[in-house]
Formats: C-alpha cells, structure tokens, sequence
C-alpha cells in the first residue's frame, strides 16, 4: 500500500444501516464507485476522531478517512 | 440444583493477519505476514496459510522470505486492531456482564446466569461467532467449559474457526492422552522435564503425587497435578486492573553507544510515561531505566526520588542519572522507563515560583497535545526521532490505564 495522504471529495450516506458509508470519491480527476466497505475503524488525532474506511471499486483497495473535527476527507493509502 | 459454571473463551483466529486479510480483498487466501514499520521487525502474526508453509509469529521478515519466497508482508496498523478489541468487547457485553478480556485477540466470558436466554452454551457460543464474522469478517474459535484452564484447552483443539464444549464430566477423557504442554501455563520448558520424567499426558501429570511434583517443580508442584485433573479457575478479572507501575520501551531502529542519541530517546520515553500518568492523574516515586544490549543482555536499574511527580523533566533527569552511572558495555538495542510507586495526584500546587512556572508549561502543553494529537509540540531534542510507531503490548486493554496510544 502506498501512503496518499491527499484531500478527496466523497459521496456519503450517514445513517443508512451504517452509521457512515462513502459511496464514491473523486480523486486525481477520476471518480470511483466504491463496491464494498472491507473495514472500518476509528483513531483519534487529538480531540479529532477518525473514521476510516478500507474500501474496493472491485480492482484497487484504498483506505479512506473522515476528520470529525475539520470535516474533510483523505484518501489515506492505496494499492494502486 | 446450583447452576454448572460455564465459561466462554473467544479467541481470534491469526487476529492482525485476518483483519489484513479482510481490509484487502486480494490477501485473502494468501499467506501473509504481519510485521511492523521498522527495519528491524519481526513477524508479529502469520495467516492461516502462511503457518501452513512454517511461518511463525517472531521469525525476522528475512527468514519468513527465506523459507516461503511467496509470502506477502503487511505493515501492521495497530489502530484497526485495538478497535476491533475495543468493538469485541462492547459484542460480548451483549451476552454476558462478566468479560475479562485477556489480550488484545483473546476474552474471557462467563455465561453460567445468561446461557439460558440464547438456548444453552453451544448456541450462544455459535451466534458469538455469527456475529463476529458477520461484523467484522473474521473468524473466531470458541471453547466451552466449566473452568478457564478447560475453556483455553476447547479453544486451542478446536482451531480455526471452532467451536467446542468440554462437559467437567468428558474432561478426564480428553486429558487422558493429552501432552501437558497443551494446557495453558505449561509451556515446553516444563513440559521437556515432564517428559524426561517420564510423565508424556495429562491423565499421567494428574494421577502423579502432588508431593513427588513438588519435589522437582516446587511449589507449582500441586498446581501442575491440578492441571492434569483439569481443575482450575472460574474467577474472572472483569475489573480493570490496578496498574502499579507506567513503562514504555522502544527497540531502537539500530545499535546505539551514542549518549546524546541515548538521551534522546530516553526524553521521548520519559515524556510518554508521564503524559500517561498526567492523563490519569497519577504520581509516581520510583523511576526504572531498562537497558537491553546488542547481545540480547538485558537488565534495570532503579532510583527512589524524594517526591512523587509526573514531570518529565524530573523524570528524565533521574532516568539520565541513573544511565550515567553505569558504563554501557556494548551499544543499545531497547531502551526502557518505567515509573512506579504510584499515588493519585492529589493536585497541590508547587508553592515554588520555578515549579510553577514548569508545571504550567506543562499543562499547556498537554493542552495543545490534547486537541491536535501527540506530540504536536514537544521537545526538540527527540525531533529527529518522533516518528518512532508503537508495538501493541501484552498488557494492552481496550479501558483504562492500560490503553495505550499505539
């Protein structure tokens, strides 16, 4: 996996079944459609807490991440 | 009629392994090994199908590629596996108050007052598993019994991803042919001496005189004749656990003789201990340095100060005191703090001008660390080497003062 650490901009859905489930996500011009959620888990940065998401558009992983507190999203890391 | 006590052990299969496995699609079925950012990393957990071709949890990555040239290695994210702990527990609490959690990939449950209200043992014990997997992707394996040692032993024959209960009535036959070292706390040490004596199962281990036993093992002895018989413990520790001492310790990236890159490293350790201790409000007398060289030789040292403190500075000068005492033989390989004695702070004010004006620079600074994350400021001489990640430790909670940051 390859460290992105770059501000993308993400379909989301709060509150259906899941708490939070992204959708899809723009990210160098592209947009991906995101087929499955693999993993979720939760960290904090400071008093920030960090909802990430290991997801797949059914070739590549990515692991994205929503700052609670700044309120934007990361594309983490991927496998591309 | 009293009711059986009925114990739960939930154990994760290849835990880190099978998280990494189910964050990414393509390692699934593949043989993977977790290991850790630095260079000198081990394996820390294997796949299922990486131990099937030998690998083993502690083999350096250079082995692991020596003997299975295939073998994809993952850098671990211990943040996925302490909250996937810390959501196993909060599942478990839906079965039963009584949860000890044991480490980071194993708990114990004690169902003998709730097992009725899911249809009986087995079958809570199979939804537990429904729903872990169902949750989390991952495979558990759950041992049933009336006690934590038989429980552990239920777990460990039925892995992976298993589900047995040992009745108290069936356990003499299961123990009859077992190998002493399959039980949990008899490990190979003592199992090679019960060999040479001759004693090869447990139905042995347990019809041997508690006195010969004691005569070879001391005063474990009697314990071990216990564990034969599959006596043991049903008391779980559901409280947290009173911590009586604060420590962090870091394998360092290389061998090191350097005393400015020591005292470095020995700042950052006394920072994350007092930070810790400052976190929960604690004060400690006793600060410990452990010092491992390249050889593997590894000892402490200790020192009593006059007040019971949370200051990193103070606890870094002492810990800095106590490693120019000695006259470091080799270069270091892991350096360690630890502070003990601990009391509650009774939060009283300095009535000195200069510890004052430390200890608001302090606060402030745990302020600011608070709300932007660790060690956002910090002190420059450890600068170069804040990077360092942290290795999950076996006295890891999901509460409490044993949480650590990782």
């Amino acid at each position: 996996m390859e460290n992105i650490n770059e501000k993308i901009s993400v379909l989301v859905c709060f509150g259906d079944g899941e708490k939070l489930r992204p959708y899809r996500f723009k990210w160098g011009g592209r947009v991906f459609n995101i087929k499955d959620v693999t993993y979720s888990w939760i960290d904090t940065l400071g008093s920030a807490k960090i909802y990430h998401f290991a997801v797949t558009d059914g070739n590549t992983v990515f692991e994205l991440g929503f700052n609670s507190l700044s309120m934007d999203w990361r594309l983490e890391r991927t496998d591309v | 009629m009293s009711k059986v006590t009925t114990i739960i052990l939930v154990d994760m299969d290849a835990f880190f392994a099978s998280v990494e496995q189910q964050c990414n699609p393509r390692l699934r079925g593949r043989p993977i090994g977790v290991i850790g950012s630095d260079k000198r990393t081990v394996i820390t957990a294997a796949s299922y199908e990486a131990k099937a071709l030998g690998i083993k949890t502690g083999m350096n990555k250079f082995e692991a590629k020596r003997l299975c040239p295939d073998i994809i290695l993952v850098v671990g994210n211990n943040h996925k596996y302490t909250h996937t702990c810390s959501e196993l527990t909060m599942l478990y609490a839906k079965y039963t108050p009584d949860v000890e959690v044991y480490s980071i990939d194993e708990a114990f449950l004690d169902i003998t007052d709730t097992s009725h209200l899911f249809g009986g043992a087995m079958a809570l014990g199979g939804q537990l598993k429904s729903e872990i997997k169902k949750s989390f992707g991952i495979n558990a394996s759950v041992g049933i019994s009336h006690n934590k040692l038989m429980a552990k032993l239920a777990s460990d024959i039925s892995k992976p991803d298993g589900l047995l209960y040992i009745r108290a009535e069936d356990a003499s036959k299961v123990l009859e042919d077992m190998p002493p070292d399959k039980l949990w706390g008899i490990g190979r040490g003592i199992g090679n001496k019960l060999r040479l004596m001759g004693i090869t199962t447990c139905g042995q281990l347990g019809r041997t005189s508690g006195t010969f036993l004691q005569s070879h093992f001391g005063i474990i002895g009697e314990r071990l004749k216990e564990m034969g018989q599959g006596i043991g413990s049903s008391s779980l520790s559901t409280e947290p656990l009173q911590a009586r001492s604060i420590g962090h310790s870091m394998t360092l990236p290389k061998d090191i003789i350097n005393m400015k890159l020591i005292e470095a490293y020995i700042l950052k350790l006394s920072e994350m201990v007092a930070r810790r201790a400052r976190k929960y409000g604690l004060l400690g007398e006793v600060i410990s340095v452990v010092i491992r060289y390249k050889s593997f030789k590894t000892f402490s040292r200790q020192k009593k100060i006059k007040t019971n403190t949370s200051n990193t500075r103070l606890i870094y000068d002492t810990a800095i005191g106590i490693i120019k005492g000695i006259r470091l033989a080799e270069p270091v390989r892991l350096l360690g703090v630890t502070l003990s004695g601990l009391i509650e702070d009774p939060g009283q004010m300095s009535i000195f001008n200069e510890y004052q004006k430390k200890d608001a620079l302090i606060k402030s600074m745990d302020s600011i660390n608070d709300k932007y994350g660790e060690f956002t400021v910090s002190w420059a001489s450890y600068h170069n080497i804040r990077k360092h990640l942290g290795v999950i430790s076996p006295a890891w909670r999901p509460s409490g003062l044993r949480r650590t940051d990782v």
